[in-house]
C-alpha cells in the first residue's frame, strides 16, 4: 500500500496546494481576528473533501482501472483514501491549535476558547463529510456521486453559516456549554470515528462489487 | 505449463454476451487477441484480471486458479498495459518509479530507468504533458520492470507511430526470449500481430471463432479467386468468407476441404480476419 500512499501524496502536493493555503489563511484569520466559527470550521470542511478530490483525479486519469491490474486488494485501494481523510483531519486539528495559541500570544496571552475543546468540536466536521461521501463515490463514481457531494457541502456550510452568528470571541452559549462538558465532545468525536469506520467497511464492500 | 488458460469464460452485459471463451497460451509464447470493435477483447482482459466479475468459467495463470485471494499474489507476475495507461497526469517517470517501488515486491528501478532512458523519456516530464506514444512507452517500461512472467497488452501499440511500434515489437520479441515469459496482446493492427505472434485467437461477437498457432492458420486457410460458377463447386463447409464483385468471387477457404485441382493462394491473417468479420454481414 506504500505505493498508493506515495502516489496520493504526490497528487496532493500538485492538486491540493490551494486547499492548504486556504486552510492556513482561514485558521490564521480566526485566531488573529477572533472571528466566527465558520472561519475555524471551513478548513476542516475543505480538507475533508481532499480524498474525494483525489478520487476524482484517479477516475479522470483512469488510475482506478490501472490500479486494479496491480497487486492491491480493493480494500487497500479504498483504505488509502480513508487514511488521508484521517491525516487531513489531524493536520487541521494541529493547525487550529497552533493558530489559536499564536493568536493568543499576539493578543497578550488570552485564549478566547480552549483550543483543545475547539479541536475536539471540529473533528466530526473533518470526518463526517468523508464518512458520508467516500462510500457513495466509491460506489457510483465521481460523476454520479457529485450530487451527494454538493448536497453534503451545502448542508454543512449552511449549518456553520448559521453558527457563525455566534462569534468565538463573544463566547457563544453553544461553545460555552459544550466547553463545560468535554465528555460530550469526546463522545461526538468517537461517534464520528465510528461513522468513518462503518463508512470504510461499506466503501470496501461497495467498491469490491464495482466493475470498470 | 500454460502461462494463461481460460475455460468457458462467460459474461453478460446488457446488449453483449461473452460466451464460453476458452484459450491456452503456453509459456514462452505470444498470443494475439484479434477482433473487431466490441468483439469482447477488452472484456476478456478485464475478466482475466478480475476487473469485471465473470458469470462463469475459470481463469488459470501459471497453472493457478485465480479465484479468491490467489490473483492478488499472481498480479506480481503480470505486467499490464492498457490502451490508456492510467497514470495520473501530474506524475513524472521519476515519481512513478517510487510509486511502483512501493507497489511491486520485485520492482527493478534500474531496469525501469534504463527503459525510460532507452525510450527517450524525460525523468521530470509530467505524464499529462506526454504524447500518446510516450505515455504508452512509460506504461510498457513499468510493465516490464517488475519481473513479470506474463505481459497483457490491450491495444498497447495503437497510439504509436510505426517506428515506435517497431521498437515495442522488438522489445516483446526480446522479452519472450526468456522461455518463461509470455505475452497476450490485443490489437486492431493485425499486421503487428501477424509479425509478432505464435498464436492467434480471433473473437467475434463475444465468441472465439478461431484459436490456433499462427503457422497452422496460415497453412490451413487460403484464398480462391474464381467465377461465380466455379464458386458453386466449392463445398459450403470449406468457405469461411466470401467477397463478391463484378469481376468474380474471392473466397477464404479451408485448403483441405477444397476440391482437388483448384488453385488456392496464400492468405494472410489480416485478410482472413476481414473475411471472417464480413462473412455474416
Amino acid at each position: 500500500m506504500k505505493g498508493l500512499l506515495i502516489k496520493d501524496f504526490y497528487m496532493m502536493l500538485r492538486y491540493c496546494r490551494t486547499f492548504f493555503i486556504i486552510a492556513i489563511v482561514f485558521e490564521a484569520a480566526a485566531a488573529f481576528l477572533g472571528d466566527g466559527m465558520f472561519l475555524v470550521a471551513y478548513p476542516f470542511i475543505i480538507c475533508s473533501v481532499i480524498p474525494m478530490n483525489l478520487l476524482s483525479y484517479d477516475e479522470k486519469s483512469r488510475w482506478t482501472l490501472y490500479s486494479c491490474t496491480m497487486p492491491y486488494s480493493r480494500g487497500q485501494l479504498v483504505s488509502v483514501k480513508y487514511i488521508y481523510a484521517l491525516i487531513m483531519c489531524f493536520a487541521c486539528v494541529v493547525l487550529t491549535v497552533v493558530a489559536q495559541f499564536a493568536g493568543a500570544a499576539v493578543a497578550g496571552g488570552n485564549l478566547s476558547v480552549n483550543p483543545g475543546i475547539l479541536a475536539m468540536m471540529l473533528i466530526p466536521v473533518g470526518l463526517i463529510p468523508a464518512a458520508i461521501l467516500l462510500p457513495v463515490i466509491f460506489w457510483l463514481g465521481t460523476e454520479k456521486g457529485r450530487i451527494a457531494f454538493y448536497a453534503v457541502i451545502v448542508i454543512i456550510c449552511a449549518f456553520f453559516g448559521f453558527l457563525g452568528a455566534d462569534s468565538l470571541d463573544a463566547g457563544s452559549d453553544v461553545i460555552k456549554s459544550l466547553a463545560m462538558r468535554p465528555q460530550v465532545l469526546l463522545g461526538a468525536d468517537l461517534i464520528a470515528l465510528a461513522l468513518l469506520g462503518i463508512s470504510w467497511l461499506a466503501a470496501i464492500g461497495l467498491y469490491g462489487k464495482r466493475e470498470f | 505449463m500454460n502461462a494463461l488458460e481460460l475455460k468457458n469464460l462467460s459474461k453478460t452485459y446488457k446488449g453483449f454476451k461473452l460466451q464460453n471463451v476458452s484459450l491456452e497460451l503456453p509459456q514462452g509464447c505470444i498470443m494475439g487477441l484479434i477482433g473487431e470493435n466490441g468483439a469482447g477483447k477488452t472484456t476478456v482482459i478485464k475478466l482475466i484480471l478480475d476487473i469485471v466479475k465473470k458469470d462463469s468459467g475459470q481463469v488459470y495463470i501459471m497453472g493457478e486458479n485465480t479465484d479468491g485471494e490467489n490473483l492478488r499474489e499472481l498480479k506480481e507476475d503480470i505486467g499490464v498495459v492498457l490502451d490508456d495507461v492510467g497514470c495520473p497526469e501530474c506524475i513524472t517517470p521519476a515519481q512513478f518509479d517510487r510509486i511502483m517501488a512501493g507497489t511491486f515486491r520485485r520492482w527493478d528501478s534500474e531496469k525501469y530507468r534504463g527503459l525510460i532512458s532507452k525510450f527517450g523519456l524525460e525523468d521530470n516530464k509530467r505524464f499529462g504533458e506526454m504524447s500518446k506514444g510516450m505515455k504508452m512507452k512509460m506504461g510498457i517500461a513499468a510493465a516490464m520492470s517488475h519481473g513479470a512472467k506474463l505481459l497483457i497488452l490491450d491495444e498497447a501499440t495503437s497510439g504509436l507511430d510505426p517506428v515506435a511500434r517497431d521498437e515495442v515489437i522488438d522489445m516483446l520479441y526480446e522479452y519472450t526470449r526468456d522461455p518463461v515469459h509470455s505475452v497476450l496482446i490485443s490489437s486492431h493492427i493485425v499486421t503487428d500481430l501477424e509479425k509478432l505472434c505464435d498464436y492467434i485467437c480471433f473473437l467475434k461477437r463475444g465468441q472465439v471463432v478461431l484459436c490456433e498457432e499462427k503457422d497452422a492458420i496460415l497453412e490451413k486457410y487460403g484464398v480462391i479467386r474464381c467465377s461465380e460458377k466455379d464458386m458453386k463447386i466449392i463445398p459450403p463447409e470449406a468457405v469461411v468468407g466470401v467477397k463478391h464483385s463484378p469481376y468474380g468471387v474471392e473466397a477464404a477457404v479451408k485448403r483441405t476441404a477444397v476440391p482437388a485441382g483448384m488453385s488456392v493462394g496464400r492468405l494472410g491473417i489480416e485478410e482472413l480476419f476481414v473475411f471472417m468479420v464480413k462473412e455474416e454481414k
